[in-house]
């Protein structure tokens, strides 16, 4: 299993939690901010792609969340808490239609693009690659795996390319701490990302 | 170096192959709508701050479908009187339960406001009698208030007890939609939970924009027992919406309303755990045109009512139409030259009603409306003209056994069939609007009711209303255009109290248990439910051969406790004096059947049904039970008496075929468990037609297998307007089916059903 965000995060998530069980009209707008597109994309790649479904299938996650919110006991991230609850919808959604795992709703496989993703630390990716619609479908659902604090951090490393102490400025955080972060987000990246890449294409 | 390479790697995906998926802009508006407005209600603060939302008038408590079983022995009535057996028969079956019910949860619409004042209380009052409610008039009655009332006096007459089953009459069981939840469990009572809601959140489909001003209905379906929320609401913002607590498991009708949209309308809906918001994207609609005429000479009908019936939130609606008021947006009237025209209808397949004093009401063909583009908004669609024709008429007397005439008996007929053909077997919209036409009997006892369309009609007596009603007497009827049918009713008073006391295994009083009562020979029936001492009492039980049943989940379980023959009281009747009173003592056994449910590959399924026959001390096996996936997930039947059980298992809902299982014998509290696997299915299509190619519409159809066990799979077992009744989810295998008419015709035939295949059966019925 992947290692829990650290646990300053879960204080934030319980009192965003304290605030929805106050009645806090804001606490809506707060957790869809910071927690539906976590968990769309959850959705999004374990139903095959199908919008309209992973809407339905996260506005219920959302609302299931609402209703027992009183249950969450800070233990796991909310992130990973929603997940699990979005994860029983989906069962009751894949009990009706798609008796699948991740990787069978990936798109149609390419076992040499696969070959070459399952290799990412070990050899340059060719530009061709890049290109594949089958390779950014990967990169989402591995994404999509991750805790958004993860996704947060590459991003921020990879596409904004901003050094650690910078980002450490920015959000308030000191250095040692977004450091590990990182490192545990390239590592379980990395990780579920070969993964997929090698059930997809069905590697050995 | 791998390092180096991973970071090259990593930053290529990121900024090049970094997938668009994030959740659209409206989206998230839309649910951080819904999202805050679930945490203020949840907060308690919902009901409070709300004060816009303005609730309609209770609905009575509709009555639940009853739900005996699917499954009997091949020779299932030998302990009714010949002339009862025969009539069980000729009724088909079930027919009268399941109209009584159509007729009932429309009477209880809140929406429906042609219908005699107090029929839909006195009806409910009927089929719950014995309940909380039915204090009987009198002095102890009044003191103890809506209480329920004392155990009444010594027992009365009681002639006959018989353990058995149930005739065709009562198989509309396998009519119930099954599968519904468990609403609550058996002897555990949880604090209270919140119901269910439903939220309903409407958005323009064109700019995802929120409406702030709709109208809405909402209505439980037919299979609910209670309603007890006020069902219908008039909401006026979206986000200070209230939400609509719903029974878990139960279906809804939604209907929505908002000027320069279609209406919208949705069935079937069901309120899931938790509360499930409703989005509800309104259309502009296409705009119509078109006529109404008059068949007979061709001139045009002026103030003729047209509406678009597959938009309707009723279910109802009586011959003229003049009960719809307000006239809602999908309806208006034609002008002086017999033109009307409809500025939003729905898109898609619509199907148009017109009607005026002096006709029938008359359908357009089913129409398919192309929805109109926004950037060129289309002139007016001309639609075809609607004919109207003279109408069937229906008449006759309600006499009391004496031969004296019965005055200001109410007396309404409502069709039974759906009317309409609009995507019936597509699962889309299907025409549900049933028409109805009333009269009350003057001194002489007569009545009479005109403009009735064709087709088949349940004609319901309900007794006369100022004077509380009394049990529904219902009967079928056909009506034909321009033609007198004659249906008379005898005002049959005489009956006998029921009063009882249920017992568990050991002899401890059952509280707080749903039982039903069952009239063998024709379908009628009651719930009610033990006090917390465990006894019960129906009131006014006319005489004949009933079954005393307990209920689960909102009565689609059922389990036969007692079979009761009851007959006719000594004496004359004397208005002034109760009815005899017959006192029953009922027993739950202890012994217990449950079954694991597999797919065909191996895999535990979570669904299926179980149905129990039980052999009788004459060998011959009799529907004991039924029940669906219990609170807990399994398929268990509890409370069974020893004996040698048939257990069938069925999983339609999950697409798959059925099971029957070979006997066991189940001993004094003991418990029996198998594991089943369900076979995959096929699909069975009966096409009935008259010896000249018409295709017969409610027509019964019965499937029988090769060991000469009788099915019933489906909600109704009736053919639909094309004839065609169609069967999904038999196991491979031969099957024997019988077709038979409301007018007592029967056909025979066998067809071979094949995995993943639909097998067509073509009956032809012989000429009168």
């Amino acid at each position: 299993m992947l290692p829990d965000p650290p646990a300053t995060e879960h204080a934030q998530d319980l009192a965003l939690c304290q605030r929805v069980l106050a009645g806090d009209r804001g606490a809506g707008d707060t957790l869809v901010a910071q927690h539906l597109d976590g968990v769309y994309r959850f959705l999004l790649y374990r139903v095959g792609r199908d919008e309209a479904l992973a809407e339905d299938l996260a506005q219920e996650t959302l609302l299931t969340a609402i209703e027992r919110i009183g249950a969450y006991d800070g233990r796991a991230s909310l992130h990973a808490w929603l997940c699990g609850i979005a994860r029983n919808h989906l069962r009751g959604g894949v009990r009706r239609r798609r008796p699948t795992s991740i990787e069978d709703l990936l798109a149609q496989s390419d076992r040499d693009i696969d070959a070459l993703l399952a290799r990412i630390e070990h050899e340059p990716l060719p530009d061709e690659v890049l290109e594949r619609a089958e390779t950014a479908e990967l990169v989402g659902a591995t994404l999509s795996s991750l805790p958004p604090g993860y996704r947060e951090a590459l991003l921020e490393k990879y596409v904004e390319q901003r050094s650690v102490p910078e980002t450490a400025r920015a959000t308030g955080r000191n250095v040692k701490a977004v450091e590990s972060t990182l490192h545990r987000a390239r590592k379980a990246f990395t990780e579920v990302f070969t993964l997929l890449a090698r059930r997809r294409g069905e590697l050995e | 170096m791998s390092g180096d390479i991973l970071d090259q790697n990593l930053r290529a995906l990121l900024t090049r192959a970094l997938p668009e998926d994030a959740p659209s802009a409206a989206f998230r508006r839309r649910v951080a709508v819904v999202v805050s407005a679930r945490i203020e209600h949840r907060a308690g603060l919902g009901e409070a701050g709300v004060g816009r939302a303005q609730a309609l008038p209770a609905v009575p408590a509709l009555p639940a479908l009853p739900a005996l079983t699917a499954l009997r022995g091949p020779s299932a009535q030998p302990n009714l009187a010949p002339a009862t057996r025969a009539r069980a028969r000729r009724l088909g079956p079930a027919a009268l339960g399941w109209g009584a019910v159509v007729v009932l949860a429309a009477a209880a619409s809140p929406l429906v406001t042609g219908w005699p004042k107090g029929a839909a209380e006195a009806l409910n009052e009927l089929l719950h009698r014995g309940g909380a409610q039915a204090s009987p008039a009198g002095p102890q009655g009044g003191q103890e208030g809506r209480e329920r009332p004392s155990m009444p006096p010594p027992p009365g007459p009681i002639t006959a007890e018989v353990e058995g089953t149930l005739p065709a009459a009562q198989r509309t069981a396998a009519e119930t939609p099954a599968g519904s939840p468990a609403p609550t469990e058996e002897q555990v009572t949880p604090p209270q939970p919140a119901a269910p809601a439903v939220w309903l959140v409407a958005i323009d489909a064109a700019t995802r924009a929120p409406l702030s001003a709709f109208r809405a209905w909402t209505k439980v379906e037919v299979d609910v027992p209670e309603v007890s929320e006020p069902s219908a609401r008039e909401l006026q913002a979206v986000t200070a919406a209230t939400p609509l607590a719903v029974p878990r498991g139960r279906t809804l009708t939604v209907a929505v309303e908002a000027p320069g949209y279609a209406p919208w309308r949705r069935s079937g809906l069901r309120a899931n755990t938790p509360d499930a918001p409703l989005l509800i994207e309104l259309e502009q609609g296409v705009p119509i045109v078109g006529r109404v005429h008059d068949a007979a000479t061709g001139a045009p009908v002026a103030g003729a009512l047209v509406l678009v019936e597959t938009a309707l939130p009723h279910d109802v609606i009586d011959v003229h139409g003049s009960a719809l008021t307000p006239l809602p947006l999908h309806a208006t009237h034609t002008d002086a030259l017999g033109v009307y025209r409809i500025d939003h209808a729905p898109a898609g397949e619509v199907l148009l009603r017109a009607s005026h004093v002096g006709y029938a009401p008359g359908w357009s063909a089913t129409l398919q409306l192309e929805r109109a583009s926004a950037e060129a908004p289309s002139a007016p669609l001309e639609l075809p003209s609607i004919a109207l024709a003279a109408g069937g008429v229906v008449e006759g007397k309600v006499e009391r056994p004496d031969g004296t005439p019965f005055a200001n008996a109410t007396i309404i007929l409502s069709t039974m069939a759906p009317r309409g053909d609009v995507g019936a077997d597509a699962g889309g919209v299907r025409a549900r609007v049933m028409s109805y036409g009333q009269a009350v009997t003057d001194e002489t006892g007569s009545y009479r009711i005109e403009d009735l369309p064709q087709g088949y009609f349940v004609a319901l007596c309900l007794g006369d209303l100022q004077l509380g009603g009394a049990f529904p007497r219902l009967q079928q009827t056909t009506v034909d255009s321009a033609r007198v049918t004659r249906v008379d009713f005898l005002a049959d008073t005489r009956s006998t109290q029921l009063s009882g006391l249920l017992l568990d295994a050991a002899g401890a009083p059952l509280g707080e248990v749903d039982l039903s009562l069952f009239q063998v020979e024709n379908g009628g029936w009651r719930a009610t439910r033990t006090d917390r001492e465990g006894r019960f009492l129906f009131l006014d039980v006319p005489p004949g051969l009933w079954a005393i049943c307990r209920a689960a989940h909102g009565f689609a379980d059922q389990q036969v406790l007692r079979m009761l023959n009851i007959e006719e009281p000594q004496g004359q009747p004397r208005p002034s004096a109760g009815s005899p009173t017959l006192e029953v003592e009922v027993r739950i056994a202890n012994g217990a059947f449950s079954a694991r449910t597999l797919d065909p590959d191996g895999a535990t399924l979570r669904g299926g049904r179980v149905s129990l026959e039980r052999e009788d001390a004459t060998g011959t096996l009799r529907f004991h039970a039924t029940s669906a996936l219990d609170a807990a997930g399994e398929l268990k039947l509890a409370g069974l008496p020893a004996g040698r059980y048939v257990a069938t298992i069925t999983a339609d809902e999950l697409g798959l075929g059925h099971v029957r299982l070979a006997p066991f014998d189940l001993g004094e509290g003991a418990e029996w468990h198998e594991d089943v696997r369900v076979p995959r299915g096929g699909s069975l299509e009966v096409l009935v037609s008259d010896a000249q190619g018409r295709a017969t519409e409610s027509s019964f159809v019965t499937v029988t297998d090769a060991s000469g066990s009788e099915l019933m799979l489906g909600l109704d077992s009736r053919t639909d307007a094309g004839g065609q009744k169609r069967f999904t989810c038999l196991s491979a295998g031969v099957y024997t089916i019988e077709v038979q008419t409301f007018g007592g015709q029967v056909a025979r035939g066998s067809v071979e059903v094949r995995e993943g295949e639909v097998a067509t059966l073509r009956v032809t019925l012989g000429p009168r």
